[in-house]
């Protein structure tokens, strides 16, 4: 039982490195669209949340940079309108490489045990889409991260952001608690997360098929 | 391993990500740091283990602080590369997992040390690519070596898994 046990766990970490042998490359290719279009939706939002327009976006190689004008008009002492041109670059990798590796370590654990398809097919699906809300959720804080930080760079932008309330500290903590943590901890907790699951389903299973057909540790 | 399956995972899931903030705070937190970092000091220990390791590569090799000279290039082990990270993901787990205080202690101090071992050939491995295979450094350190160090962390927490499930079907 032992032995078939860590036999099971040589099969998943095996089927981990073929699948992520194959998936890598394909990440490569693919990686600079999925966070221009992930920093993208979420630099919008955070700028909309600060009242500020996007009025160009320059990608080059890993980042993006941002330029940035005030929606709201402002007005000095002297009642001249001033206008904010602020640039922020961001450098999303480091949030979404855990991608390639989640993708092969879920895809080894579902291929290592014998289950409906479907429900396989559900749960890649489901932790996936989770996997894919937790990077929209990081990269907004993120953002919202480096605008604050952007007004320690201008008086005006400053005097602009400090209209709304900025529990900096928070954000700035929470930012790096995402950024070095959660990316980390995302593909290992949603692997045991499937494990689970898939523990679960086999021992659903037997009271509609044979038992014979499920691997027992 | 029913007592997996019949486990609560969202009572696992809360505690790991609770366990993981106090990790947070105890390692990042301005206050805490200044009173002790916790960070420095590993990455200190595990740079100086390091340097023992590299050399055995035939690798010319010296340390200062957190960097690594090498013939060619200087590396530095910060806080995502000196291998705290990957036992901190283990340990979250262990402790969130329910099991005999004795097991969890067992567990932590056996993993951890595994988890450091391969942390430190993950370091040699890559001060060896940098010397010698330079163009190929950026992946193996971003996606290569990152991803297989989590999922070695998966793969010894589920050894750990079997180990109590051994020892609670052990007649007392």
């Amino acid at each position: 039982m032992k032995k078939l046990f860590h036999n099971k766990i040589f099969t998943i970490f095996l089927y981990f490195l073929v699948s992520f042998a194959l998936i890598l490359p394909l990440w490569l290719q693919v990686n600079r669209l999925y966070n221009h279009t992930l920093t993208n939706i979420v630099f919008h939002l955070a700028a909309l949340n600060y009242e500020l327009t996007i009025t160009q976006t320059a990608i080059k190689d890993k980042e993006i940079t941002f330029s940035l004008t005030n929606s709201t008009p402002i007005k000095d002492f002297n009642n001249r309108i001033r206008t904010i041109d602020a640039h922020v670059t961001l450098d999303t990798g480091s949030v979404t490489f855990n991608v390639p590796m989640t993708l092969s370590l879920l895809l080894a654990l579902t291929l290592s045990f014998r289950a409906p398809r479907q429900k396989k097919a559900a749960l890649i699906l489901k932790s996936m889409t989770l996997l894919l809300l937790l990077h929209l959720v990081t990269l907004y804080v993120i953002a919202l991260s480096t605008l604050i930080q952007s007004a320690g760079n201008s008086t005006l932008m400053h005097f602009y952001l400090n209209r709304f309330y900025l529990p900096q500290e928070l954000i700035f903590n929470t930012a790096s608690m995402l950024n070095s943590y959660a990316a980390r901890f995302e593909p290992f907790l949603l692997a045991i997360f499937v494990w689970w699951m898939l523990q679960k389903i086999r021992e659903d299973v037997p009271t509609v098929e044979t038992t014979d057909t499920l691997p027992k540790l | 391993m029913s007592d997996i399956a019949h486990g609560s995972i969202k009572k696992f899931i809360i505690l790991y990500v609770l366990y993981m903030l106090l990790a947070f705070m105890l390692i990042e937190y301005e206050s805490v740091k200044n009173f002790l970092n916790l960070d420095a000091l590993y990455t200190g220990s595990v740079v100086w283990l390091s340097t023992h390791l590299i050399a055995l590569l035939g690798i010319n090799v010296s340390a200062e602080g957190a960097f690594l000279h090498l013939n060619s290039a200087v590396m530095e082990v910060k806080f995502g590369c000196n291998g705290l990270e990957a036992i901190l993901l283990y340990c979250a787990a262990v402790l969130a997992f329910p099991a005999a205080w004795r097991a969890r202690l067992i567990g932590i101090v056996i993993g951890s040390t595994l988890l450091q071992f391969f942390n430190l050939l993950r370091i040699a491995l890559l001060a060896w690519v940098l010397e010698y295979h330079r163009n190929i450094f950026d992946v193996m350190h971003e996606y290569i070596t990152q991803s297989i160090m989590i999922v070695i962390a998966f793969v010894v927490f589920l050894i750990y898994l079997q180990y109590v499930t051994d020892e609670k079907a052990l007649p007392q």
